[in-house]
């Protein structure tokens, strides 16, 4: 299962920008909470971080770990991987033109996490995600995403928890207005 | 005999809080008339903190704090700040708590725009670390704690304070050890004047 997932996901990788001439590259900063699972994940803080990667002009990739800050220091780290639609037109025009400054996202994904019966890292919650608000775009180089609900089902417990991100960031480095100059 | 002891220890103490009275009056006017003298000195911010305690690990939270800042001088070293500061979070359990009130210090070390830093703004932005120290008060145990701040990574632009990652420790001086500790995972500052 774990294996097919990440072939998925190379696949995707790989294949999308080479057919759709869109491709950026953002940093993710922000936060993180994971509720509705306290016995299995009792953080209280987590640091968001990973990539946003631009597959076409409205469909992305987001990978993002979750590390955990508080109550133990850097102690637990669950990574997702979400393919992402937006909703209000396109996330990049891949070219000088700004285009939507604002939108939504949507998407599914699977989280690989140590929050399962055994402790053990493995793949374990399939992610139905939603960002109402995203602020800027790769073009303008700076985009916020903002009050992002996943819904994570738990492979392993068979419940679902909630993923809530108040507030991330995404730096682009590649595929802002300076590379289409 | 006793009794004169007495009322003159009663007078020392009245003396001494009217004395404190008047120099912080002295002090709030002289800051505000300075401050009226720069651009913007006045500021509230929002922040996202998570905060473990040691002492008892049932009263860690997490939740949103709320600061007023008040910033006289607009130095490019040792540029100081007073800062106030409560916070709104939950238990484990869901409970809402206030874990804190806090008025103190801050001091941005220095200013500088040339850092590694510039990409995540649009325009140039200064990159400016501050250490903070402030009283604390855990209204949940009624204790009062010494409060240090580090704000590692901060982007200030005329009006607004950028910080990120910020740990804070709150130190029991009657006890001498660390009670809590915990971190600012961002905050937003902005100047209304």
């Amino acid at each position: 299962m774990q294996k097919r997932v990440l072939l998925l996901i190379i696949v995707l990788v790989l294949a999308f920008p080479a057919f759709a001439g869109y491709f950026d590259v953002g940093i993710t900063l922000g936060t993180n909470a994971h509720l509705g699972e306290k016995d299995l994940d009792p953080s209280r803080l987590k640091l968001a971080w990973g990539a946003s990667i631009g597959l076409t002009d409205v469909w992305e990739l987001d990978i993002q770990a979750n590390t955990q800050l508080v109550p133990t220091f850097l102690d637990t780290t669950s990574v997702s991987f979400l393919i992402q639609r937006a909703l209000l037109g396109q996330r990049s025009t891949g070219g000088q033109t700004a285009g939507m400054g604002i939108n939504s996202l949507v998407g599914l994904g699977v989280m690989l996490s140590p929050y399962t019966l055994d402790g053990r890292t493995t793949l374990s919650h399939l992610l139905v995600s939603l960002t109402p608000l995203t602020v800027g775009s790769p073009v303008i180089g700076k985009r916020e995403r903002a009050l992002t609900v996943t819904l994570a089902y738990n492979l392993h417990t068979k419940q679902v928890g909630v993923l809530f991100d108040l507030l991330k960031f995404d730096f682009y480095v590649v595929g802002s207005y300076k590379d289409y100059r | 005999m006793a009794k004169v002891f007495e009322l003159s220890t009663l007078r020392l103490r009245v003396y001494w809080r009217l004395s404190v009275k008047r120099l912080l009056v002295f002090l709030v006017i002289g800051l505000l008339l300075i401050g009226s003298l720069s651009a913007r000195s006045v500021g509230y911010a929002l922040g996202y903190y998570g905060q473990s305690v040691e002492a008892d690990s049932e009263l860690t939270s997490s939740g949103a704090e709320f600061s007023l800042v008040y910033k006289p001088f607009n130095l490019a070293f040792a540029n100081p700040s007073v800062i106030g500061r409560t916070a709104l979070g939950t238990l484990e359990d869901g409970t809402y708590t206030v874990p804190y009130l806090q008025i103190g210090l801050g001091l941005d070390l220095f200013r500088t725009t040339r850092h590694p830093f510039n990409f995540l703004a649009h325009n140039i932005i200064a990159y400016s670390p501050m250490i903070g120290v402030s009283y604390a008060f855990d209204p949940r145990r009624d204790t009062a704690l010494l409060a240090l701040e580090v704000s590692p990574f901060k982007l200030i632009q005329k009006d607004f304070w950028y910080e990120v990652l910020s740990p804070f420790f709150l130190y029991d001086i009657v006890k001498g050890e660390m009670d809590s500790w915990g971190f600012n995972i961002i905050r937003f500052t902005y100047f209304l004047k």
